[in-house]
């Protein structure tokens, strides 16, 4: 099982997985006194811009998804959005966030995913970390490699490495744009329309060497990409489809709810409220799953859960700047619930809680009433 | 004659201010026996059924995600508001008058903005040379009370916001009510 499961290990960019059973709402504990909403100190505006400028990348050589080539990212941002903001900072409102002073400043980001460090942005943890900042420009950000390994035994160990560091170092958000599906991949990650037999035993050995204590004992939140996999995984509901997912639906019919520092993120095509055809539903999932758009620098130039989960952990570093004091699971539940709601009315298993609204996560909710 | 006295009034009040002052005159002048003075006057001259401080929020706000918030209600008066002015002239034997402003406030509570009773006077001298008046003053001299709290607003999530403004609770600077003193120097001649 773990030879045939790791030979799409190296193909795995831009996804997530699955499982089946009883849908298992967690508890949404929002209006609980225990959430300490204390400020943290806001920034401005201005050190947000001056942030995207001067981030070390930014002029450097950028090669896009699909091969284009331009000589910095800055001159991709021009080009792309008509010497506008990045598109993620666009579709997701963010820079009202930053008039408010809110850029996420000093909030800490893993991205676990593929770099080469070669001085170029052109491979993907480069593109999701550039989307990161898109959202939240004074992030504090790590990269950690963990798409490299030629094995699977080597990709779980630079995973727990990854984490390990994360952890260790105090980093609140960790950015998953990747995932083990059961829909396969080629060589060159296109999907090829047959399924992994091995997927429902990879989930089941998951599930037993699972580790409570050490997962349990995690304080970031762990931004998942949800899965780009939707036209070639059978129902495409994600915990049937992301081995991620359906490893979390598993735990909870077995009764450990170990997601409550977890965020799957779908997408939506652009500038609808309609889930992208490849994005998976929300499924048993719904309750820690949202939605949100899911191009790279500029409209329409890229597609892939991995950006819209990227947009999620902006907005998540966001809110931690904001209130500090929350926990990742509360962060995780201010932004789900502070979503706008698309599909069925309330929380469904096509949208999860809904749209990503960072404005909302920062304004006033629902009914307002003296303290 | 005691009319020209009340121009250190906001001007939107001088003509109601006046009717009723020369009302109080009538009605409730009273005139001491002090030592040193010609006479002392005292008397009101408004009262009125509001609080004195211009509110600073009605409650309608728009948070920065577009929504608009009505939570007027929470800033309706609980109390009786009233407020009333007077002043107190003292007409010295050499024809200098010393004229003290008073006005005292009721306060203000509502269930997100309250102010406290309070106390604010002003002090006005006039000299009097044969046809001509110097006259020195400060209006809004001295305030004792007044202070000001506010209460948070909270949402569905349990999140403290100044429903003033939409801001966040933390950011909210606070709001200090503060007369403005306004000095007087007039010379007049009358002819």
């Amino acid at each position: 099982m773990i030879k045939k499961a790791h030979l799409f290990m190296l193909i795995m960019l831009l996804c997530s997985c699955g499982g089946s059973g009883p849908s298992v709402a967690p508890e949404a504990p929002i209006a609980s006194n225990a959430y300490d909403y204390s400020e943290g100190s806001a920034s401005t505006e201005v050190n947000a811009d001056n942030a995207i400028v001067n981030s070390s990348i930014y002029t450097l050589p950028y090669v896009a998804p699909d091969g284009t080539v331009y000589g910095s990212v800055a001159q991709a941002k021009q080009s792309l959005n008509g010497g506008g903001d990045f598109v993620a900072t666009t579709d997701t409102n963010a820079r009202q966030a930053w008039r408010q002073g809110w850029t996420g400043k000093n909030v800490k980001v893993g991205v676990a995913d593929k770099f080469n460090s070669n001085g170029q942005v052109d491979v993907h943890g480069d593109w999701v970390a550039l989307v990161v900042s898109s959202v939240a420009p004074e992030h504090t950000v790590a990269f950690r490699d963990v798409l490299s390994s030629t094995s699977f035994a080597g990709f779980l160990g630079d995973v727990n490495s990854a984490n390990a560091y994360f952890e260790s170092n105090g980093y609140h958000i960790v950015n998953n744009s990747w995932g083990i599906e059961r829909a396969l991949r080629d060589a060159n990650g296109a999907y090829t329309g047959a399924l992994d037999a091995t997927f429902d035993n990879l989930v089941a050995s998951t599930v037993a060497a699972y580790d409570v204590a050490s997962e349990s004992a995690k304080q970031g939140l762990y931004v998942f990409a949800g899965g780009n996999g939707g036209q070639f995984c059978p129902t495409r509901r994600i915990e049937n489809c992301s081995w991620t997912a359906a490893v979390q639906n598993k735990l909870r019919e077995n009764g450990y709810d170990g997601a409550s520092n977890i965020i799957f993120v779908g997408s939506l095509d652009d500038g609808t409220n309609n889930l992208a055809g490849y994005s998976y539903f929300a499924g048993n999932l719904a309750y820690d799953f949202i939605v949100t758009y899911d191009d790279l620098l500029g409209p329409s130039d890229a597609a892939g859960t991995s950006f819209a989960a990227a947009r999620v952990s902006g907005a998540a570093a966001i809110v931690k700047q904001k209130f500090p004091n929350l926990s990742s699971g509360q962060i995780k539940q201010v932004l789900l619930q502070t979503a706008d709601d698309l599909g069925a009315p309330g929380v469904d298993e096509t949208f999860g809680y809904g749209k990503l609204n960072i404005l909302n996560s920062l304004s006033p909710q629902g009914v307002v009433v003296p303290k | 004659m005691m009319i020209k006295y009340l121009y250190h009034y906001h001007k939107s009040l001088i003509t109601k201010v006046t009717q009723i002052g020369l009302i109080f005159y009538v009605l409730f002048k009273a005139n001491l026996g002090l030592a040193g003075f010609d006479y002392v006057t005292v008397y009101p001259t408004s009262m009125s059924d509001r609080h004195r401080f211009e509110l600073p929020y009605t409650g309608h706000f728009k948070a920065i995600n577009g929504n608009s918030f009505d939570v007027s209600e929470y800033y309706q008066p609980a109390n009786t508001e009233f407020n009333i002015s007077g002043v107190i002239l003292l007409f010295l034997d050499n024809g200098t008058t010393i004229r003290v402003d008073g006005h005292f406030d009721n306060g203000f509570r509502s269930a997100l903005y309250e102010v406290d009773q309070s106390l604010s006077f002003g002090l006005n001298i006039t000299k009097t040379f044969e046809n001509k008046h110097l006259n020195l003053g400060i209006s809004n001299l001295l305030l004792f009370g007044a202070s000001v709290k506010e209460r948070a607003c909270v949402d569905d999530l349990q999140r403290d916001f100044h429903c003033g403004t939409g801001l966040p609770w933390s950011d909210y600077k606070g709001f200090e009510i503060q007369l403005q003193p306004k000095a007087i120097l007039k010379w007049s001649v009358y002819f």
